[in-house]
């Protein structure tokens, strides 16, 4: 690539981004908010920064919050107001990180050890990527599309019940295990569970059924790797499993009362 | 593409490429406070600037993407106060903060901290310390623990709250943020020493000043890369070059075909190197996963990049050895078969033997006979990195005189100058090496590690080149602490006595033998010589300490803060903590007890000089017990140990408390081989010029050396003007590591003082004399910046100088000195630990971390206790979250600081220090060392915590959740001692 032909262009509306779209297909690359370390790839001819197009916006309504792509971390941990949530993204990373990085770059990165994803997929938040209709949870595929896409709209439904706990080598240390649970409206829980930076496991736990233990056990059969082993992973997600439950049913009856 | 920045209230207009990052364009721009930390997942937090008022990281940014927002960097705020005729606003109140509470050390992430907390306090001018610390959470700070960054930001936060106009001179308030101080021993009365003056280098690293060596932008400046092997061990069978070298905007590719093969070590040690000589520039050979292949110059970074991408290697793979014990089993493959190989002492290549030690002091076998109980346990401990955050950088350059510049990030320079001589083929009087502000280097810049590189592709190129490691090279090609494998055996009498002590280690030196054996060496040296036993056994110790220091296909070991005594301690205190309480004993009491006293010998000392002649030496100053005393004071041992209500959490049945100690001892500087040289004159004004070749690495020497000679000449600091480490200007000195500097070089700054100040007395005297007062020169004090008669008439210092250099009998007064000892006094120290731990998960949370130490007189408190805080931050990763972990196929785990993880500010354990002051007479005002001692007891201390809370004898470190787990599982199946 010779970088003298690259150009740069930031659309300020809808029309302006088709263009350049229709012009550059295939030699794309969008700029959405801060990225971990941005860099042009090979045969990329426009660099498209989507700032000026409002997807930084969020939306807080009776039944969901949408987030626009290019909410950075920061401003999503301050919108949902879930102290969990908070912890999960203060583990992920500093404040500066936080301020800098965006949603879409963040999902686009993420593996099984995100602290933050694992909470966004407990929460069953949902993707519109630019130029689809249907929204999607989070998946290996979606990350693959977000190679050369960004998240116009990420859908979170509330009121948010969540609980997430983990274990790293320090506070703030990438987990090693970790579990988020959400309390669904429906009166299921979502359960995702990682650690492993390939692992993205989720499950149901239905009112009256088991308390999951036995299900996060045998996702965690086998999971070893540098570090931890699978033995250990399987004790520490069965503890942690049962103390996000607890917390859940501690806010629940709170609520109850309430 | 034409770019537009408004930056600091100013529009900047400049060329970019659409692809250009937010920091490169900082920095070209000239805004050099932003600094680069080589990371790519945004880690460091080094590359700060507010976008619209919030810090954010620049490097995660394209340039383009900034235009159109308001950019400020901490060049916007502050300046110096005294600017000639020109009326100035002074230092922000946070910078001046920053300046008085010795946050500063080594200066590099500063400008960062400075414009997270301006962001922070527009905001909140009333903040929570959890609040700052969470404001300072996205930058990474290896030096300071953060204890005075925070209180810095809620000192700033106080005084703007109390008056933004009102600005009370700098160094008012520095008082406020001293430790707790306690004196042993009788001290003389002094007016600069003991004092907490302002770091001498402080302001204007909290302006942003360009001070480091990436910041001298010279024009036509090439960019280094280096090809690294993606294989652990290989023989290069060929390499193809052609393709990068045809790659326009590049200047110059090496390969090992290219250069002239010149074996050297890459430790940055005194002639002559006590190791082997097993390295070269470039190899036809790879030893380890990131070992260099070729460098590249080209005009900028991404076509280096690029080119490094275009040579072709062809590699015969060969067995890989990771794991020590494989390395001296027979039919292993030899890691050093080059014909060129230089042995020292007992290294043998053919047995992949980088070094062999073997120390027998008294009759350790009798000792074992005499003992009622002998407990043995092996022990391993970790390979750490130091994780500086300015990397590895240096600019070459030819100067006008055809001399090759060397602008390095060195503790070294005089070494890097004449190890580097012979490996470029140039006489040592042909080559300058520079040291300007180093950001951190905690011994991986003892290494003569990158200067080669730069150099050589300066000679091919003759153009300058600037050569910056990036954050996973640091891992993967740097260096780090030895990892090693430790048993340990003691016998001991039922009333604690102990009879005979031993240490057998297995240490891993990696690919090559940089430190091998004198880091070993000090594993055993330091921390088993602080046991001597009791009662007869304190004048006939049995200690025996072997070592064999092997080669792997791993990234190579080297010097690390602690310099081998860290991984003595894991192991010895660990097992004398695990001894006392299965003898019932307590083990503070089992300790001190067997602890080395006030006129005893080192043992060491009789046996041991890291392969020199020993030299026996009495140990005068042990400040230990009182160390302990207020250690167990400021941590409320006697409420905390033993006390069952202390150690359950109420509610919480899976979490327990649980309190430990360890207690420690160092060394200041080598004896007969450690010099520092130093000289001092006289300027127009009664000011000084302190020319020193002691390398300050964020430390505060370069302060601590100005206040020995400002107290010496009776003066104040700012009157010296202390100029360090350029192999052209200063005098020699060995450089900064073994904790030497303030004994080793304060002593050589105190003999060129007092030699300046005779001179200055016999000037006065003079003076006097011709003013009709006869005053004998030995009659005449220096102090207030006058020489005072006994009469109480005086001449100031100004006057002294303008009579020396212009009036009468003109002379320079000026003195030269440097200083050697025999001598090697010993800090001592008290660590403790509490610790909360999650019995369910084997998590381990530290929640106080109290050191106490004996480090002789303290030359200025608030820069020794940062000294102390971040050594115990470095400690606690040791303890509880930092290795590096390789597989079978020596592929690393760690390549950034994610994986790798250092702790943030918002979640550092409350950390305090205590200095107990002994006086030994042999330092300069009766100063030890303080650089060292706090990297090695915090890591047992932990485990002993964790044992306390829960039983829990984790015998590997660090304490990950896994191994407590492990280690709780094995108690609960009757195994107190740690393994089945």
């Amino acid at each position: 690539m010779n970088e003298n032909e690259l150009t740069y262009a930031r659309p300020i509306n809808w029309d302006e981004l088709n263009d350049l779209q229709k012009d550059y297909s295939g030699r794309i690359m969008y700029l959405a908010g801060g990225d971990y370390h941005p860099k042009v790839r090979e045969g990329v001819a426009i660099l498209i920064d989507l700032q000026d197009l409002e997807f930084d916006q969020v939306v807080c309504m009776d039944d969901m919050t949408l987030f626009g792509g290019l909410v950075n971390l920061q401003q999503l941990g301050d919108a949902l107001e879930s102290a969990d949530l908070q912890e999960a993204i203060s583990i992920e990373a500093g404040i500066n990180l936080r301020n800098s990085l965006s949603l879409t770059n963040y999902v686009k990165s993420s593996n099984g050890r995100s602290s933050m994803q694992l909470c966004l997929n407990a929460l069953e938040a949902s993707y519109r990527l630019a130029g689809e209709d249907n929204p999607e949870t989070f998946s290996l595929d979606l990350k693959k599309k977000l190679s050369g896409s960004f998240i116009e709209e990420m859908q979170i439904q509330n009121p948010v019940s969540l609980a997430f706990a983990a274990v790293g080598r320090s506070p703030k240390d990438q987990p090693v295990v970790a579990v988020a649970a959400s309390k669904r409206s429906d009166s299921r829980i979502h359960v995702a569970c990682g650690g492993l930076e390939g692992m993205w496991a989720e499950f149901d736990i239905f009112y009256g059924d088991d308390d999951g233990e036995t299900t996060i056990r045998n996702l965690y059969r086998g999971a070893e790797d540098a570090w931890a082993g699978a033995e250990y992973r399987q004790e520490a997600a069965a503890v942690l499993l049962s103390r996000c439950l607890q917390k859940l049913w501690k806010e629940t009856n709170t609520k109850e009362e309430a | 593409m034409k770019l537009y920045l408004l930056i600091n209230d100013k529009t900047y207009e400049t060329d970019c490429a659409a692809g250009e990052s937010l920091l490169s364009v900082l920095r070209r721009l000239g805004l050099l406070s932003v600094k680069s930390g080589g990371c790519v997942r945004g880690e460091c937090g080094a590359c700060t600037v507010l976008m619209d008022g919030k810090p954010v990281n620049a490097c995660m940014f394209l340039a383009f993407q900034a235009q159109g927002h308001n950019l400020e960097t901490v060049e916007h705020f502050g300046e110096h106060p005294q600017q000639g005729w020109k009326q100035t606003e002074g230092y922000d109140p946070i910078q001046k903060a920053f300046i008085e509470s010795g946050s500063v050390q080594c200066g590099y992430c500063t400008p960062a901290m400075i414009l997270a907390a301006k962001a922070l306090l527009r905001q909140n001018p009333e903040p929570s310390e959890a609040e700052v610390r969470e404001a300072l959470s996205g930058v990474l700070c290896r030096c300071t623990a953060y204890v005075k960054p925070v209180q810095a930001v809620l000192k700033a936060a106080e005084e703007i709250r109390r008056s933004e106009h009102e600005t009370a001179e700098i160094g008012a308030n520095i008082s406020e943020f001293e430790p707790d101080m306690v004196e042993v021993d009788s001290i003389p009365e002094t007016v600069t020493i003991g004092k907490s003056e302002v770091k001498v280098d402080a302001a204007k690293l909290t302006l942003g000043k360009p001070a480091f060596t990436a910041d001298l932008q010279l024009p036509g400046t090439l960019t280094a890369k280096v090809l690294r092997s993606p294989h652990a061990h290989a023989r290069i069978v060929s390499i193809d070059a052609s393709k990068a070298r045809a790659l326009p905007g590049v200047a110059a590719v090496l390969t090992w075909e290219d250069l002239p093969r010149v074996v050297y070590s890459t430790a940055g040690q005194s002639d002559p190197i006590p190791g082997p000589l097993d390295m070269f520039s470039l190899d036809n050979k790879v030893r380890f996963v990131g070992d260099r292949v070729a460098f590249v110059a080209a005009d900028t970074a991404e076509i280096a990049e690029k080119a490094l991408g275009l040579i072709d290697v062809t590699y015969e793979l060969l067995p890989v050895i990771v794991d020590p014990r494989d390395a001296m089993k027979p039919g292993a493959i030899r890691i050093h078969d080059e014909a060129e190989y230089v042995n020292f002492a007992d290294s043998d290549p053919s047995q992949n033997l980088a070094a062999k030690i073997r120390i027998d002091i008294g009759d350790v076998e009798k000792g074992f006979a005499e003992a009622d109980r002998i407990f043995e346990q092996e022990y391993v401990v970790p390979k750490v990195q130091q994780v500086h955050i300015e990397p590895h950088v240096t600019l070459t350059y030819w100067d006008e005189d055809d001399r090759l510049v060397i602008r390095t990030s060195t503790q070294v320079p005089f070494h890097v100058r004449r190890q580097m001589a012979p490996v470029l083929g140039l006489p040592v009087k042909r080559i300058r090496v520079i040291k300007p502000r180093i950001g951190g280097g905690f011994g991986n810049k003892q290494e003569v590690l990158i200067e080669d590189v730069a150099a050589h592709l300066t000679i091919a190129t003759g153009r300058p080149v600037l050569y910056e490691m990036t954050r996973e090279e640091e891992f993967i090609a740097s260096r780090a602490r030895h990892p090693m494998r430790i048993r340990m055996k003691t016998g001991v009498k039922l009333d604690g006595t102990m009879t005979a002590n031993q240490m057998t280690a297995l240490s891993d030196t990696g690919a090559y033998g940089c430190h091998a054996l004198t880091v070993t060496g000090n594993t055993g040296q330091k921390s088993m010589g602080l046991y001597v036993g009791d009662g007869e056994y304190r004048k006939h110790p049995n200690i025996r300490f072997y070592a064999d220091i092997v080669y792997t296909n791993t990234p190579p070991s080297g010097a690390y803060r602690g310099y081998g005594v860290p991984q003595g301690y894991w192991p010895l205190d660990r097992h004398f903590e695990f001894i006392a309480r299965e003898l019932g004993i307590d083990p503070i009491v089992f300790r001190l007890k067997n602890a080395l006293r006030p006129g005893e010998y080192q043992p060491f000392s009789t046996a041991w000089n890291e392969g020199r002649e020993p030299v026996p030496e009495v140990i005068q100053t042990v400040g230990l017990e009182q160390a302990v005393a207020e250690g167990k004071r400021a941590i409320g041992w006697d409420e905390k140990f033993g006390n069952e209500a202390w150690h359950s959490v109420a509610g919480k049945p899976h979490l327990r408390r649980g309190i430990g100690i360890a207690t420690v001892m160092q060394g200041t500087a080598i004896p007969n081989l450690d010099m520092g040289g130093a000289s001092l004159k006289i300027n127009d004004d009664g000011s000084f010029n302190l020319l020193v070749g002691a390398t300050d690495l964020g430390t505060g020497s370069d302060t601590a050396l100005g206040q020995i000679a400002a107290e010496t000449l009776g003066v104040e600091l700012e009157d010296i003007i202390v100029t360090s480490s350029d192999t052209d200007t200063t005098p020699f000195d060995v450089g900064a590591y073994a904790s030497s500097t303030t004994y080793i070089s304060g002593t050589a700054v105190l003999k060129a003082a007092k030699e300046v100040a005779q001179r200055i007395r016999e000037r006065a005297a003079q003076i006097f004399e011709a003013r009709g007062e006869v005053v004998p020169a030995e009659k005449v004090e220096l102090k207030d910046r006058h020489a005072v008669a006994p009469s109480g008439s005086q001449i100031s210092m100004a006057e002294i100088a303008l009579d020396s250099l212009h009036w009468r009998n003109q002379e320079q007064i000026m003195a030269t000195a440097s200083y050697v000892s025999p001598k090697c006094p010993p800090p001592f120290a008290a660590q403790f630990a509490t610790v909360l731990v999650d019995i369910e998960t084997g998590q381990v949370k530290v929640e106080e971390l109290v050191m106490a130490v004996d480090s002789g007189v303290i030359i200025n408190p608030v820069a020794a206790s940062g000294q102390i805080e971040g050594g115990i931050a470095q400690a606690l990763g040791y303890g509880v979250s930092e290795e590096m972990i390789y597989d079978a196929e020596g592929q690393p785990r760690e390549r950034d600081l994610v994986d790798y993880h250092i702790f943030r500010a918002d979640e550092m354990p409350e950390i305090r220090s205590i200095f107990v002051e002994t006086y030994e007479e042999t330092g300069p005002y009766g100063a030890k060392a303080v650089a060292e001692i706090p990297l090695d007891g915090a890591a047992p201390a932990i485990g002993n915590a964790v044992l306390d809370a829960c039983g829990a004898n984790v015998l590997d470190n660090p304490l990950t959740p896994e191994r407590v787990w492990h280690a709780l599982k094995l108690k609960h199946e009757g195994y107190t001692n740690g393994k089945a």
